[in-house]
């Protein structure tokens, strides 16, 4: 199958959705596909995979009370029109359609089987309403959504009207299963792993370093191993001086590291506040076999099968977590059974089996044998826009 | 009349006249949407009748279990064959029970285990969930189209001008056609 997959965020920076194409891509392809990604290119140095075509470069502009970087203007317009034309595809593939991207010009653009993964889950905004009409007329050409979680899916039946068919995230097990611990580790002593911007209290380390001093009673040479950005020093203001010792910061951390710290680790703490949809790291870290120690939060609860893959605490609640963890760390026997039943969940994740349901969904949309191609009716700025492109 | 009505009153036609061809447009692609995927669902169906009929037909599963699911498959493909992609309440009544025997042949995880042990087994089990699984998404698909449609077909001015002209107006197919818990893939 040719498929045409949009990605509505800048290729060249890290994100949570472009990471979910870029997998998706590659999966596709290895199942046999023929595929081609979309993106907006905003470091023109970046090296693009094979696969990848330059949707231009995004511009910064003032959106929905942030500032967003998006693609949008007759140029970009002419660009998705002419890469649906030379694509061919069987299947057009847009991500977050609802926003002002290139993934809703494409909609815009195109007719035929069109699948929609919707991502976010959030309030509604003011310019979607706005131009509602306008968007109303490019979603309504979607012939299959896709949501990536049970608030995602909210969201869409909410805020937009319409429903999804629910496919997760996936995670790329094999790297984690394959890691090797860092170099010094395992330790004798317990290893605690963290993962997270330090200085977004939304990720929890607070929590964690409240939660330290608690551990330490029960295990004097315990280790917490923090991997992400922000300023050090000041994540530790708080914690009493006697206690910093037990914190080692890794700072920003390559993929490879990432899964290395988590073959480090005797555990993975997730003490996330809030604002997670979905929490992919619990299943890296249950593919590589490391046990989950996470903040009791819907989505979490929903990834450890409510506690049967992995062990929750009160969220914000640091004594709860030096007891989870302090728990955890003395019972080797329920340890070793969260190791086969976590590795088993991240399993039924692994981006083999959602790119199966993603095939099928595909399969769905195109029975008629119907191709994706460019759409002129009806649509005044596309015909405005046409003769640049295609005389 | 003065110049100025009669400037404002043409704009007002044009407007009305581009409102009303824009409409158009998008209530075509929305009827165009709920055939395509009607014929999805149609041909998704009778795929989920005829796998589940082929594995009652392949001795892989023991006599009783077999006979009941070769029997609701049997009813769920006359039935569809009959009404054609109209999916009337018949019909509807006999993808149900069709739904409702899977379901107590694949009740427990033993028969999935049992099959998945037989050589080929893996696959014959992953085509009668892929199956079945698509037949339910092309429902959602479908459901979801004809929604979007009857939104647009309930305006004011598409009754008015009758933008929908001669086409039936599309409804929603309602069935019970839930995966069982033991051929889902979490």
């Amino acid at each position: 199958m040719k498929v045409g997959i949009v990605c509505p965020y800048d290729w060249t920076s890290p994100g949570g959705v472009k990471a979910h194409v870029h997998d998706q891509a590659v999966t596709l392809q290895r199942f046999g596909h023929e595929v081609s990604v979309l993106a907006p290119v905003d470091d023109d140095d970046y090296p693009l995979e094979d696969f990848v075509v330059d949707g231009g470069q995004p511009v910064s502009v003032p959106y929905n009370g942030s500032v967003a970087k998006v693609n949008f203007g007759p140029v970009s317009a002419a660009r998705v029109r002419r890469w649906i034309k030379e694509g061919d595809f069987d299947v057009l593939h847009v991500h977050e359609p609802a926003s002002p991207t290139l993934s809703v010009l494409a909609c815009w653009a195109a007719r035929g089987p069109i699948v929609a993964t919707y991502h976010s889950s959030q309030t509604r905004s003011r310019a979607l309403s706005a131009a509602y009409y306008l968007m109303q007329t490019a979603m309504e050409k979607i012939s299959a959504r896709i949501a990536v979680s049970e608030a995602a899916r909210q969201t869409l039946v909410k805020f937009l009207g319409g429903d999804a068919v629910l496919i997760p995230n996936g995670v790329m097990c094999a790297p984690f299963e394959q890691a090797e611990p860092l170099p010094g580790y395992p330790r004798t002593d317990p290893t605690v792993f963290f993962i997270g911007r330090i200085d977004e209290p939304r990720k929890g380390l607070p929590i964690l370093l409240a939660a330290l001093p608690g551990i330490t009673a029960t295990y004097p040479g315990v280790q917490i191993l923090v991997a992400g950005p922000g300023d050090q020093g000041e994540a530790l203001a708080d914690l009493p001086e006697q206690f910093r010792s037990h914190v080692r910061f890794l700072g920003l951390v390559s993929d490879q590291e990432k899964a290395s710290a988590f073959a480090s680790a005797d555990l993975y703490v997730a003490p996330n506040t809030g604002g997670e949809s979905f929490g992919i790291v619990l299943l890296e870290s249950m593919a590589a076999g490391t046990p989950v120690v996470a903040s009791d939060l819907e989505a979490f609860a929903r990834v450890l099968d409510d506690g049967r893959c992995g062990v929750l605490f009160r969220s914000e609640d640091a004594g709860s977590l030096a007891t989870a963890v302090t728990t955890l760390l003395g019972d080797h026997t329920r340890r070793q059974q969260l190791t086969v039943t976590g590795h088993a969940r991240a399993r039924q994740f692994d981006w083999d089996v959602v790119a199966r349901e993603i095939e099928q969904v595909y399969e769905s949309v195109t029975t008629t044998g119907e191709r994706v191609e460019n759409d002129m009716r009806g649509q005044l700025v596309g015909r405005l826009a046409r003769p640049r492109d295609e005389v | 009349m003065d110049a100025l009505t009669l400037t404002l009153l043409f704009v007002l036609i044009v407007l009305v006249v581009l409102y009303l061809s824009q409409t158009a447009a998008r209530l075509d692609r929305l009827h165009h949407r709920v055939d395509t995927s009607r014929s999805a669902l149609q041909t998704q169906f009778l795929d989920r009748a005829n796998e589940v009929l082929a594995l009652a037909s392949s001795g892989r599963l023991d006599p009783a279990t077999a006979l009941v699911l070769a029997d609701a498959a049997d009813a769920a493909l006359a039935r569809g064959r009959d009404s054609g992609a109209a999916f009337d309440p018949a019909r509807c009544a006999a993808e149900s029970a069709l739904t409702r025997a899977v379901d107590v042949a694949f009740g427990d995880r033993a028969t999935v285990d049992d099959l998945l042990d037989q050589s080929g087994g893996e696959a014959t089990v992953t085509d009668l969930a892929s199956s079945i699984q698509k037949a339910a998404w092309s429902r959602r698909f479908h459901n979801d189209a004809v929604r979007s449609c009857l939104a647009v077909r309930r305006q004011r001015l598409v009754r008015l001008f009758r933008l929908a002209g001669s086409a039936p107006l599309p409804r929603t197919v309602e069935l019970d056609d839930e995966v069982p818990a033991a051929l889902r893939s979490r």
